[in-house]
């Protein structure tokens, strides 16, 4: 079952996947590149543009999450969930199979984001004192991809009541935020919560930070 | 023999009850003068004064705390680089409280603003221009406000040949050992042939980057910046040990080179070898990716799809 889940999905969101692999191919050969002149490179300029496009590896990660988790789903909003119910698993498997699914097929992804950074890596001499992180640098991606695509799927498998339910809640969120801010200017409760998940042990903590694939 | 009993004799004589009460008279007679001429300021009621060393800080009931904790740092710190060093005159009086410009020109009143007074501090004429205001801030900031200050005071006693090398000492900080914080990022990004050669250990190229092969003129493409130049001088200074600034003054009019190994106490080249390792040291663990980070990432993920698992309904 999870075979034929998978090339539903495949099915669903190949494009998308395709393209995501060229990006995260190209994204650390392109970073390394563009700055690299060889022995004339002057290093603190590179290492800070190299520090620039590391937050690409979040978005892309994001957004592959994103894609994929819309797309494995759009399936069954369009069917109105009638085939899914005519399997004979419950629920809660039936939304394993799927994120488990999106998982697979973001993992061409992370591959393509590993060896573009051991090509650009392998590709220049390094210079005494830089050192590479290829592996860890593919690690976080994977880590940051596997975070955005479990919120992903939290969201996109959610039924319209528990959507409008989250979106109720939003909606008193801001009005709250809002009255407090009128009524004690120095509290600020969205900015308290933003805070809250950016820092440890926020669940956005670790990605923030650099995305060096060379540094010192 | 009779010679070193007399000497004796008279070392021990130094220490009776009546000079022993005179130094206490005269220690108890310079605290009242201080006192004095710090009521002539302010109100008594609200200072406390600690002490330890080279340093006397003076505060008032809201920065008390604040001053004892930046005499911890504070003297550690300075003796880490200065080693037996004294300061100019008696010592250093630091003032943690808001400054008379509070009183006079009406300054703001929640800003816990501070000054750096250099010079005698048992008479009322100690406040004068030498007074620094080191800006606000928390224990830390304001103690490296002082050591910044304290550093180029102490610098100021080199001589002329010694500034044209180095004009100016680079910050001296409580929390790093002999190293300024930036200085191993200049180093590993540092362009040129002859620095990369410096980084990959050949000495004789740090000699030539560093401007100490008797020629100071300084190219920016091939030399290092003043900043890692200070940093060399730090480092001859700490692991120099307690007379290390003694000998960096007592050795004017030499050559820079000899100056820096004899403030060191081993030889020039061993220096800058020692000074290379102490940097190659600070290169940051982790830079990408924590062990704690993966965990963080890797709990929050497989939480949030669990709920995602578990909590998914059909309608």
């Amino acid at each position: 079952m999870f075979e034929a889940m998978v090339r539903i999905q495949w099915k669903a969101c190949r494009h998308f996947v395709i393209i995501f692999m060229l990006a995260a191919f190209c994204l650390p050969i392109a970073s390394v590149h563009l700055g690299w002149k060889g022995e004339a490179t002057n290093l603190p300029q590179f290492l800070a543009e190299l520090e620039l496009w590391g937050w690409f590896y979040p978005v892309l990660a994001a957004a592959t999450a994103i894609s994929i988790a819309i797309l494995t789903w759009r399936s069954d909003r369009r069917g109105r969930h009638i085939y899914a119910m005519t399997l004979p698993i419950d629920r809660s498997r039936y939304v394993w199979l799927r994120l488990a699914g999106g998982a697979l097929l973001a993992g061409p992804v992370l591959l393509a984001a590993w060896l573009g950074a051991l090509v650009s890596v392998w590709s220049i001499t390094m210079p005494e004192g830089l050192r590479s992180f290829p592996i860890i640098l593919g690690l976080k991606f994977g880590l940051a991809l596997l975070l955005f695509l479990s919120l992903a799927f939290a969201v996109a498998s959610a039924s319209p009541r528990t959507l409008g339910w989250m979106y109720r809640g939003l909606a008193l969120l801001v009005a709250l935020h809002i009255g407090v801010a009128l009524l004690w200017p120095s509290v600020n409760i969205a900015l308290t919560i933003l805070s809250a998940l950016a820092t440890a042990p926020g669940p956005f903590a670790a990605l923030g930070g650099r995305w060096m694939l060379i540094d010192v | 023999m009779w010679v070193l009993i007399s000497a004796l004799g008279s070392g021990v004589q130094a220490q009776t009850a009546a000079a022993f009460r005179d130094s206490a008279e005269r220690l108890a007679g310079a605290a009242h003068a201080l006192r004095d001429s710090l009521s002539r300021a302010w109100p008594v009621s609200i200072l406390d004064t600690v002490s330890t060393g080279e340093f006397t800080l003076v505060s008032d009931a809201n920065h008390r705390i604040m001053a004892k904790q930046m005499l911890r740092l504070l003297e550690p710190a300075f003796r880490r680089v200065f080693g037996s060093a004294k300061t100019i005159g008696p010592g250093l009086r630091v003032n943690v409280f808001d400054p008379p410009s509070r009183f006079f020109r009406g300054g703001d009143r929640h800003a816990a603003v501070m000054e750096l007074t250099i010079g005698a501090w048992d008479t009322a004429d100690s406040w004068d221009a030498s007074g620094t205001r080191a800006g606000g801030g928390d224990g830390v900031a304001l103690a490296n406000s002082i050591l910044d200050l304290v550093g180029y005071r102490m610098y100021e006693r080199a001589d002329s040949g010694l500034r044209a090398w180095l004009p100016r000492l680079g910050a001296i900080t409580v929390d790093s050992d002999s190293h300024a914080p930036d200085a191993f990022y200049e180093f590993a990004t540092s362009n040129g042939l002859d620095r990369r050669d410096c980084l990959a250990g050949r000495v004789d190229r740090c000699r030539e980057t560093l401007g100490l092969t008797g020629d100071i003129t300084f190219d920016r493409k091939r030399r290092y910046s003043a900043s890692l130049r200070s940093d060399v001088l730090l480092t001859a200074l700490v692991k120099g040990g307690e007379g290390s600034f003694a000998r960096l003054v007592a050795s004017a009019g030499r050559p820079i080179e000899d100056r820096l190994a004899t403030t060191r106490g081993v030889s020039l080249d061993r220096l800058l070898a020692e000074w290379r390792a102490g940097l190659l040291n600070q290169k940051p663990s982790t830079t990408v990716l924590s062990l704690q980070d993966v965990l963080l990432l890797a709990v929050w993920a497989s939480g949030i799809a669990v709920l995602a698992i578990g909590g998914s309904r059909w309608i």
